[in-house]
């Protein structure tokens, strides 16, 4: 199959691959009872009376995080084309790769030592 | 220095070795002439310890106790008659009772109308009864004992949770199997008293035929 | 009677649609059995007999469970965003089954031989993440918020040594396609190399955590936070996520053994059965996992992702350059020591106590009285 064919085909199994899901639902929306009470629906909060919206800000406690996770991400974007020609490029493109993870790994211990990767602050 | 990640590696051997364990270990119990479940009671054993409850049933320990029964001397076959019973409607045991759950009526003689020291009717409530052992403990007379019979679930609860005379009543054969090392001291504790009785007896009958030694 | 011959477009049709009726009519009941395999050997780990009531063995439980799911009333909190609350389920079990589709279980049994078939494994994989937080926001539940938010933290962490793990392959193979990667084990299964044993370890880990089980599954840690993400799905709803855990486990066992297990190679019996078999060997070693290892603590769950696994999967690279251009032995120490030292070194770094470190003599002379 040529790679064309291949994304039709995966479009189309990304379609039928819906009915696995759906039929179970809709199935069970017919078989299943329907009962629904105020008490029933409200937001499971352990027995509790619920209290307040969950629908809140609430301090994000790891966008360092997510900043370091786009950094090595596109750091290993990177990182795979010159892998899958690493024999190639050799000792050179070893060398060039190496000095651009070095500086990222450099970024890596900086932020440890300033504590960004610690959960609890 | 600790080498981190050494003991991940021991515990997934601890956890190998039960789950090989468990299979050996069943392997030998089936080929094994021990009673089934019994060897799931002690402690060092190894293997899988569920009892397969409806099917497989271990024996309740002796002093386990739930609900108190009503005990005549016979067998289990016979029924029970106002002679063999032992209760005398003395109700110390409905007296003792923390939660009031036992009633009794004392009999009366058919033709007379004397009361008699039988009871006419014994009631237990079923739901009530804390299984405290408080009856059995402070019965006078050996009549009304702790059972193993725990299964009593039911359907229906306004009736047939509550024991009648007929239904509390069960032989001493059948309580000698249940307990039998109760049964023993109780045997071993009558003949004791029975013992003591005609030594009584006996010294008095040789007082009275001795003539007294200093006339008055 | 000569050969039927299909006219070229039934043929390409017919290719395309036999294998999408297989994966999808084939994965959920993997799933099903999957659960009643971890149930009887954590119960065997546990001393205890497991389900064995429905059936012999208990081998339909799974129906029954099914049965039970299916006549379960599907609750939906008041003020949820309805909308979100429907997708995630779906949304979560398709990318799922979109794995099975880029496997390789034999020579040419794969239903979709992409060039970038590890790329592409790991970009739908991660597409999981969006349905769970999905769930977690379109529940409108405080512990369901927090258990996609700790999702999201968790699998952005592992994400990172997860990628970084792969990318040994194309560089020893020089190829991204599944298939070929296979075939490139058919002299020596990459496990047994020393950069291949390291990135197997490393994969493990991280895959582990991706697919959220123990020691991972903080996102649905009972203990703290009910059951995470899912905690106001009921019924048919709450299968799904379920079932889309077990085709993600499924899946990363079928690229484990694929990577580095030498996928459908192997003596006497046919190529099939040896990739299902060391797919089920791998599911036994993490129910074997979940029967043994208690759950990690949030802050050691992200230490260890950044402060450990993200070092020695950049070493592990390292180390297999080292092993790809130094031949011989020298080049399998080489890749040992680095992956190893980086271990030790980070996990050292991470957890060994801290020295106190001395007061300076100024403030010891300031505090005498």
């Amino acid at each position: 199959m040529s790679d064309r064919l291949i994304y039709f085909f995966l479009g189309l199994f990304g379609l039928a691959a819906l009915v696995v899901p759906l039929l179970p639902i809709v199935l069970a929306r017919f078989i299943a009872p329907k009962r629904p009470g105020p008490v029933k629906e409200q937001p499971y909060e352990c027995g509790m009376e619920v209290e307040g919206d969950a629908w809140v800000q609430f301090r994000m406690h790891y966008y360092v995080f997510a900043i370091l996770f786009v950094i090595f991400d596109v750091e290993a974007l990177f990182l795979f084309p010159w892998a899958v020609i690493f024999k190639q490029a050799g000792i050179a493109g070893l060398w060039a790769i190496g000095i651009f993870v070095g500086v990222l790994l450099l970024g890596w211990v900086y932020a440890w030592q300033e504590g960004a990767l610690e959960w609890e602050q | 220095m600790r080498i981190y990640g050494i003991e991940l590696l021991r515990g997934l051997t601890i956890t190998l070795g039960h789950f090989v364990t468990s299979y050996t270990a069943g392997l030998r119990r089936t080929f094994s002439n021990r009673q089934r479940g019994a060897f799931r009671q002690n402690p060092s054993d190894k293997g899988v310890f569920t009892v397969q409850y409806p099917e497989e049933r271990l024996k309740p320990p002796e002093r386990f106790r739930v609900l108190p029964v009503l005990i005549y001397d016979g067998k289990e076959e016979e029924k029970w008659k106002t002679e063999t019973e032992r209760c005398t409607a003395c109700g110390i045991c409905a007296k003792v009772c923390p939660p009031q759950c036992i009633w009794i009526v004392q009999g009366k003689d058919a033709s007379t109308g004397k009361p008699v020291a039988k009871a006419s009717e014994f009631f237990i409530d079923v739901d009530v009864c804390m299984n405290c052992g408080f009856c059995a403990e402070f019965c006078p007379f050996d009549a009304i004992k702790m059972d193993h019979k725990f299964e009593l679930g039911s359907g229906e609860r306004d009736k047939s949770h509550i024991f009648d005379i007929d239904k509390l009543h069960v032989s001493t054969e059948y309580y000698a199997q249940t307990h039998p090392k109760a049964w023993g001291e109780e045997q071993a504790r009558n003949k004791a008293a029975a013992d003591k009785k005609a030594a009584a007896a006996a010294a008095a009958a040789l007082a009275a035929k001795k003539p007294p030694e200093t006339a008055p | 009677m000569g050969t039927v011959i299909f006219p070229e477009w039934l043929n390409t049709i017919i290719r395309m649609v036999i294998p999408m009726g297989i994966i999808l009519a084939l994965a959920p009941v993997g799933m099903m059995y999957l659960t009643w395999l971890e149930r009887k050997v954590i119960a065997r780990i546990q001393d205890r007999v497991g389900p064995n009531r429905v059936g012999p063995y208990g081998l339909l439980q799974p129906l029954a469970d099914g049965i039970k799911m299916l006549t379960k009333e599907d609750l939906v909190p008041e003020g949820a965003d309805r909308l979100l609350h429907f997708l995630a389920p779906v949304l979560i079990v398709v990318p799922a089954l979109f794995l099975f589709t880029l496997l390789p279980f034999g020579p040419g049994w794969v239903a979709a031989p992409l060039k970038t078939g590890l790329l592409f494994f790991v970009s739908i994989g991660s597409l999981g993440t969006l349905a769970i937080f999905m769930a977690g926001w379109g529940s409108r539940n405080k512990f369901s918020l927090l258990g996609a938010v700790r999702t999201a933290a968790q699998l952005i962490a592992y994400e990172v040594p997860l990628v970084l793990g792969l990318a040994v392959i194309p560089m020893i193979t020089g190829t991204m396609d599944l298939g070929d990667i296979v075939l490139a084990q058919q002299g020596r299964w990459f496990i047994t190399t020393p950069w291949g044993a390291a990135g197997f370890l490393i994969l493990l880990t991280a895959g582990l955590a991706e697919v959220a089980r123990t020691p991972f599954d903080l996102p649905e840690a009972e203990s703290e936070i009910v059951a995470g993400f899912h905690t106001e799905y009921s019924g048919m709803k709450f299968a799904l996520f379920y079932m889309a855990e077990f085709l993600s486990t499924l899946a990363l066992a079928g690229l484990l053994s694929t990577l580095f297990l030498g996928g459908w190679w192997g003596p006497v019996f046919p190529g099939p059965l040896w990739m299902g078999l060391k797919t089920f060997l791998l599911i036994c070693v993490m129910i074997w996992f979940r029967g043994t290892f208690p759950r990690f603590r949030m802050d050691q769950l992200m230490g260890f992702a950044w402060k450990v696994m993200l070092p020695v999967s950049l070493m592990n690279l390292l180390g297999a350059a080292c092993w790809a251009l130094i031949p011989g032995i020298g080049g399998d120490l080489m890749s040992l020591i680095l992956v190893f030292g980086a271990f030790l070194i980070t996990t050292q770094l991470w957890l060994a106590p801290k020295p106190q470190l001395t007061k300076k003599w100024s403030s010891r002379i300031l505090e005498q009285p």
